[in-house]
């Protein structure tokens, strides 16, 4: 047997927290009085808060109104909590850009909670751009998947609670291929030349290249990453990438201007509803996964209402109501069991594989591990540079 | 003559005791506290990689392919466990003896990850001497990184201890003779009262209230830095080693749970015995889990001590199952529920652990930097109060020869 490992502790009196700053009081010594006190800070207003999110990231009615009866923001306006929701996040640049502008430069900050994709939750949290989580005030903290508790920036979600996640694969419109797609490699084709769609995120794009060459983006080094731009510039230089697209991607396949492209895949699940017959795949080499999350920009002045939206939102009931409609990878445990026993097309998405991954296929995701702050940098500029010049 | 000597006497002694202890809390507050966070740091972070690589080392046994997720864990956990070294060395400082323990870690690490590598390539090529390349690795952990950790933490806790105490005598000397200072300058203001026929010589009262003053100095400080590094100690530290002791309980029944899969040639009393140790470590840990909830003393300690006791409870629960599973022969079954919800449960419980952790690391670091700041100033303003009490005496005791002329 393993002995287990033990640091030789040692016992003896102890006075706890409390009574050392009662002791302190009783004399006077308030200097001190930070030693004994509650360490959570004062967590501002609890009935109203300003969300930032990415468009089509909510339930909604036929009419987009994500304030319609019996969804997830009336529930938590039934809760007494109101929202002022702003699905206004488009990407992580120009939708990082506002989080700077309007929840991060200025005191109180314009938002309460903001939802970058994970690499840039890490730049907000190392940056010092992000409250602690008011954990007290989300008993639900708990029902975070622990696939997303282990990232090194981040570990334990102290700071950021994922929203949703996704996977980062191909799309493809069979009729048009000819032929099943199965690797990223597919995507250099001649024979597609000018129709295939490349994500606007740097990360994802080169990431994918990446394993098509053999590297892995979630180790990545800045070399390997520069040979998988290198291998997009010479595409775009060639005429083999149509566009270059966040969720454009989705009318570009449905009208038939695009073959083929690096895609979201709650984002083809919702042009599935409209075009079945389109193909998402997770390539041979494997796909990249990423997830957006909620982050309390520093200085909000409405953290105990963060924290009762991010606790109402990780009830895996609520999770499981945007689930259905969003159909990206919930982060919240229980929201599989909710849908299997919610009846009709609910109870199908429980199956779904590509909202529950399994082992094996999990085992081919990759999240982008990151490089150094100016290496990144330097790719992304690059990346930005090869997007306005196409 | 004598006041001018007491008043030299508490300036030497406290400025002494107030430069000692301002020196031990600065040893406290930059080199044995946080010396003593970072070898818990890294010994989780060990633990945490062999965890890891067991569960890898399982996975491939089954499939044959490199489990890529739990080999980024060993790599990161490891890597963060050869960085952990590389800060606790520093911290200590060249000449601290607990660099000798430390230096054995650092090697031992290396003949670690050197022994994870070759099971894991023997694994990867179906080799037979895979599982024993893993058990050489496990044993590295058991019998060298472990009792080398376990010393140098021993080393840094006196340490620590030492710092705790450092100056206090001299501070209780100092105290002692401010004391009787005060006293005398009482009794000559008294005699000068009765010989002089006046009632106040009011330069020898401001110099008692300036000792006056360096006796409020002197016992505030050893009194708050005693209070908050006895909160340190009892409170933050104490609680830091509790945690420790469940997450090296957890660790090891992860790995106990591996190897009772992996090791296919072991015979079913061995594999008894595993389990029975399993159910050992777990009973323990229970305990362990239930002293983390109890101790919380603040809304945000409370939530994550519940988060705790929930994550453990699932974690206990998949590793029930697992044995259940394996005790009636369905090694398959077993060994998904390892890869799958057991491994998933066990980063849960871990990472509780650790969100503990920080809040125990929190409150231990608060209480050495209290007591720093407590001390901070001591030495200077004794020095500058006894300066100015000693003048005083000196003009006060010229004023009665001048009254006597």
């Amino acid at each position: 047997m393993t002995a287990p490992l033990i640091i030789p502790g040692r016992g003896g009196p102890r006075m706890s927290r409390r009574g050392f700053l009662a002791a302190m009081g009783a004399v006077g010594l308030s200097a001190c009085s930070d030693l004994g006190a509650d360490r959570s800070p004062d967590l501002g207003g609890d009935s109203s808060l300003r969300v930032l999110n990415w468009p089509d990231y909510i339930d909604a009615d036929d009419d987009g109104d994500v304030y319609y009866s019996g969804g997830t923001l009336d529930g938590l306006v039934a809760e007494g909590l109101t929202v002022d929701y702003v699905a206004g996040y488009e990407d992580n640049v120009g939708g990082f850009q506002i989080v700077l502008d309007e929840a991060v430069d200025v005191s109180p900050p314009g938002f309460d909670i903001v939802v970058p994709t994970n690499w840039r939750a890490a730049q907000m949290i190392a940056n010092g751009w992000a409250e602690p989580l008011p954990i007290e005030l989300i008993p639900n903290h708990v029902n975070i998947d622990p696939a997303f508790l282990t990232n090194a920036w981040d570990r334990g979600c102290r700071y950021q609670m994922p929203w949703q996640a996704g996977i980062t694969g191909i799309a493809y419109d069979p009729a048009l291929t000819e032929r099943p797609l199965t690797s990223v490699n597919d995507l250099f084709d001649p024979a597609f030349a000018g129709r295939v769609g490349f994500i606007g995120e740097m990360r994802e794009a080169v990431g994918l290249v990446m394993l098509a060459n053999g590297d892995d983006p979630s180790r990545p080094t800045r070399s390997a990453a520069e040979a998988g731009l290198d291998r997009i510039v010479e595409a775009a230089g060639t005429g083999q990438v149509g566009a270059f697209t966040f969720n454009e991607f989705a009318p570009l396949l449905a009208e038939g201007r695009l073959v083929a492209a690096m895609a979201w895949s709650g984002d083809v699940a919702l042009l599935q509803n409209e075009r079945p017959d389109i193909e998402f795949v997770i390539p041979d080499e494997g796909a990249i996964q990423w997830f957006d999350t909620m982050v309390i920009p520093a200085g909000s002045a409405n953290i105990a209402a963060a924290g009762r939206f991010m606790d109402y939102v990780y009830d895996p009931a609520n999770a499981a109501r945007i689930t259905e409609w969003v159909q990206y990878i919930s982060p919240v445990m229980g929201v599989r069991q909710v849908l299997a026993g919610s009846g009709g097309d609910a109870t199908a998405l429980a199956d779904n594989p590509v909202l529950f991954p399994d082992d094996e296929t999990r085992n081919r995701l990759f999240t982008w591990g990151g490089l150094p702050e100016a290496d990144e940098q330097a790719l992304d500029d690059a990346y930005a540079a090869l997007i306005e010049q196409s | 003559m004598l006041l001018p000597i007491l008043v030299a006497l508490v300036a030497v002694t406290s400025v002494t005791g107030g430069f000692l202890v301002q020196d031990a809390a600065r040893s406290s507050t930059n080199s044995s506290g946080p010396s003593l966070i970072g070898l818990q740091d890294m010994f989780a972070s060990v633990a945490e990689a062999n965890a890891a690589a067991t569960a890898a080392h399982l996975a491939t046994a089954v499939s044959g392919q490199e489990d890529r997720v739990n080999r980024n864990l060993y790599l990161d956990a490891l890597g963060r466990a050869n960085d952990q070294v590389a800060l606790v060395a520093a911290d200590l400082g060249p000449d601290d003896p607990a660099q000798a323990p430390l230096r054995r870690v650092a090697r031992s690490l290396a003949a670690y990850s050197g022994d994870v590598e070759a099971a894991r390539l023997a694994n990867l090529n179906g080799l037979p001497e895979a599982d024993d390349r893993l058990g050489q690795a496990l044993s590295v952990v058991e019998f060298d990184i472990g009792p080398a950790v376990a010393e140098a933490t021993t080393l840094t806790r006196d340490r620590f201890d030492r710092d705790a105490d450092q100056g206090r005598l001299v501070v209780l000397v100092a105290i002692a003779v401010t004391v009787v200072t005060i006293l005398a300058m009482i009794g000559m203001q008294y005699g000068l009262a009765l010989r002089t026929r006046r009632l106040l010589n009011p330069f020898l009262v401001l110099a008692t209230l300036a000792m006056i003053a360096v006796l409020a100095v002197l016992v505030r400080g050893e009194w708050v830095r005693t209070t908050a590094i006895d909160d340190a100690r009892f409170g933050g530290l104490n609680a830091i080693v509790n945690t420790a002791e469940l997450q090296s309980r957890t660790f090891t029944i992860q790995s106990e749970l591996a190897l009772a899969l992996v090791d296919d040639g072991s015979s079913s009393t061995a594999r008894r015995e595993r389990f029975d140790t399993i159910e050992q470590l777990a009973l323990e840990a229970d305990s362990l889990v239930e002293f983390s909830v109890a101790d919380a003393d603040s809304a945000r300690e409370r939530a994550a001590g519940e988060a705790l006791r929930v994550r453990w409870d699932r974690y206990r629960s998949d590793v029930d199952a697992v044995v259940t599973a394996a005790s009636a022969g369905n090694a398959t079954e077993a060994t998904a529920l390892v890869r799958g919800p057991g491994l998933s449960s066990f980063n849960g419980v871990n990472t509780a652990i650790e969100s503990v952790l920080s809040d125990n690391r929190t409150q231990f670091i608060d209480g050495v930097e209290v007591a720093d700041s407590a001390v901070e100033l001591n030495p200077w303003l004794c020095l500058l109060l006894s300066v100015a009490a000693g003048l005083l005496v000196l003009v006060g005791i010229q004023r009665r020869l001048g009254d006597y002329r």
